[in-house]
């Protein structure tokens, strides 16, 4: 009963963490501009993901040590150095957006302006990691972020043209008015924010934390096919919601109280409190996880003693690298840039460092040194090699379309 | 094989990055032409479109008390910095010719309408005020439409 519940917590915390701000902004905007004509973006950024997130949380169930630390031993330092440079760089500019989130969140629920919110969420952030049990921050976030099913309910009450909806969906292209530069824009950005470097480390590293074994494996591979698939479904009713209300009216998204706003209409002050709730638990929660990505990553490379279970005396180093990373997370958006245009760059530059991160976690989880018989099967191989194309395709493709575009200006 | 005492692909790695940053740099700096000045005026066009009917959005969520005061203070100061955004970007370029001249002029009297209406919204204290801010936002919107779909 009690490992019954233990899954079930697993799952439901895996829902409600898979949402950011970067699926945020990305599905809103997407659904406003384009309709549902996104959909299978979504659909094969969750395909990826769980397909990456099962391999990065099988290496570290079997071997016990996390995935960084792995890339850095069987494919040298100087790659593993390339690797820590790109996914640092995105996973603290997404914590900066993380941040920011937190605070466009809180300026929703009481009009006080996001950058005098930002200081006092990083310092409760920082208090967060330094002191709080990791499984009760990670429970209640997680939980929390669920209340953003009203979206899901809330496409039911605007009582949309599924019929249209679902045109849009079988049939992707630009509507009038947009072009296919946009379009694919817009598709990359959907897809790096399905498949954010910092969701496996820090999955391989919280496995290695709560020291999965083999007899865990199992409950990993629910969690991942389980919850990462029912949160996409939260950012696909993101994506719905605006395009149901917005594509409509032929008007972009550009602001979290406009991705707020079917909710309102369609289930009034209580629905947008839970929205709200729910933008507030989704951004706070990856604010942690990016925050202890960063910590995870540079001690995993430095081989410094790392953990959120440790006591920060007997992990001083990793605990300075998590707080400089919220110093920096707060510098950045210090500079008044607005947190959903950095969200946007942050987007684009984590596709390009895509491949820095599954190359490398393809390659070990096919070592029969640190996994012995439970190396990629034909089937993992053959989906993660087709992603690896996939997402070298996007790391290609990020910059000169964000270029051509002006950023999916148009 | 050296060149100033540099190995030959440091020196063509050098260079094509001092190209790649020159032709860049120039890119963003030259005047713009019709073409591009138009380019820029729709997307200060649909900027402006976009606060408008977000404006009249919470408008009618207000009226009919579907959300509540500091979500609504929110997503008006939202909007409001939409236009004063799209605002920045037409006052900048020099209109290469007059027919650009004069789709600034349209535009920024649009620009202005919609910045008025959106004020009044966010500060009408009655519903009929209210009302008629939702109105004049509207308004303003199908007008902002019209240019849009005028120039495309």
């Amino acid at each position: 009963m009690k490992r019954v519940l233990a899954v079930a917590l697993g799952i439901l915390t895996a829902i409600g963490g898979f949402v950011d701000i970067g699926d945020i902004v990305a599905n809103a905007e997407a659904g406003a501009r384009f309709g549902m004509a996104h959909a299978w973006v979504l659909l094969v950024g969750v395909i990826g993901i769980c397909a990456y997130a099962e391999m990065s949380g099988r290496v570290a169930a079997i071997s016990g040590r996390p995935v960084f630390d792995l890339v850095r031993e069987r494919l040298g330092p100087r790659v593993a150095l390339a690797n820590l440079a790109g996914s640092l760089l995105v996973t603290v500019l997404t914590l900066g957006a993380e941040l920011g989130g937190v605070g466009l969140a809180l300026q929703l629920a009481t009009s006080v302006d996001y950058l005098l919110w930002v200081p006092v969420v990083a310092v409760v952030l920082w208090v967060a990691l330094w002191r709080a049990k990791f499984s009760v921050l990670e429970n209640v976030f997680g939980l929390t972020g669920l209340t953003l099913v009203v979206f899901l309910v809330a496409i039911f009450r605007l009582g949309p043209d599924t019929g249209e909806l679902w045109q849009q969906a079988t049939h992707p292209a630009p509507p009038a008015g947009e072009d296919w530069g946009t379009y694919w824009f817009f598709a990359v950005a959907l897809f790096a924010s399905a498949m954010t470097p910092y969701e496996v480390f820090f999955f391989s590293s919280g496995a290695v934390e709560e020291r999965w074994g083999r007899k865990d494996l199992l409950t990993a591979r629910v969690n991942v096919f389980l919850g990462f698939p029912l949160g996409g479904l939260l950012a696909f009713a993101l994506m719905a919601t605006s395009a149901i209300v917005f594509h409509p009216l032929q008007t972009s998204v550009d602001s979290l109280s406009q991705t707020a706003m079917p909710v309102a209409m369609a289930l009034g002050r209580l629905g947008l409190a839970a929205a709200i709730l729910g933008f507030f638990a989704a951004t706070f929660g990856a604010a942690m996880e990016t925050g202890l990505s960063a910590g995870y990553t540079v001690a995993q490379y430095f081989g410094w003693a790392w953990g959120k279970l440790r006591r920060p005396r007997e992990a001083a180093r990793f605990h300075t690298v998590v707080m400089v990373s919220i110093l920096a997370g707060v510098g950045v958006l210090m500079t008044t840039i607005d947190p959903i245009q950095l969200t946007e760059y942050t987007l684009v530059f984590s596709a390009v460092a895509l491949p820095l991160t599954y190359l490398p976690i393809l390659v070990v989880a096919n070592d029969r040194d640190y996994l012995g018989e439970r190396v990629n099967g034909r089937l993992a191989n053959g989906v993660g090699v087709v992603f690896l194309v996939v997402v070298v395709l996007a790391a290609v493709a990020a910059i000169p379309l964000m270029l051509v575009t002006r950023m999916g200006g148009g | 094989m050296r060149i100033f005492g540099r190995p030959v692909p440091a020196v063509i790695a050098v260079v094509s990055v001092v190209l790649l940053w020159a032709g860049f740099a120039y890119q963003v700096s030259r005047p713009a032409d019709a073409r591009e000045y138009l380019r820029t005026a729709m997307q200060v066009a649909e900027s402006a479109h976009d606060a408008a009917v977000t404006g009249a959005l919470i408008g009618r969520r207000q009226l009919e008390d579907q959300v509540f005061g500091a979500f609504a203070v929110t997503a008006y100061g939202d909007a409001a910095k939409g236009l004063a955004g799209a605002a920045g970007k037409i006052a900048g370029p020099v209109p290469p010719d007059a027919a650009s001249a004069r789709l600034r002029d349209r535009l920024l009297a649009l620009l202005q309408a919609a910045t008025r209406e959106l004020g009044d919204a966010a500060a009408a204290r009655t519903d009929p005020a209210l009302r008629a801010a939702v109105a004049g936002l509207d308004a303003v919107g199908v007008r902002l439409a019209a240019l849009i779909e005028r120039q495309r």
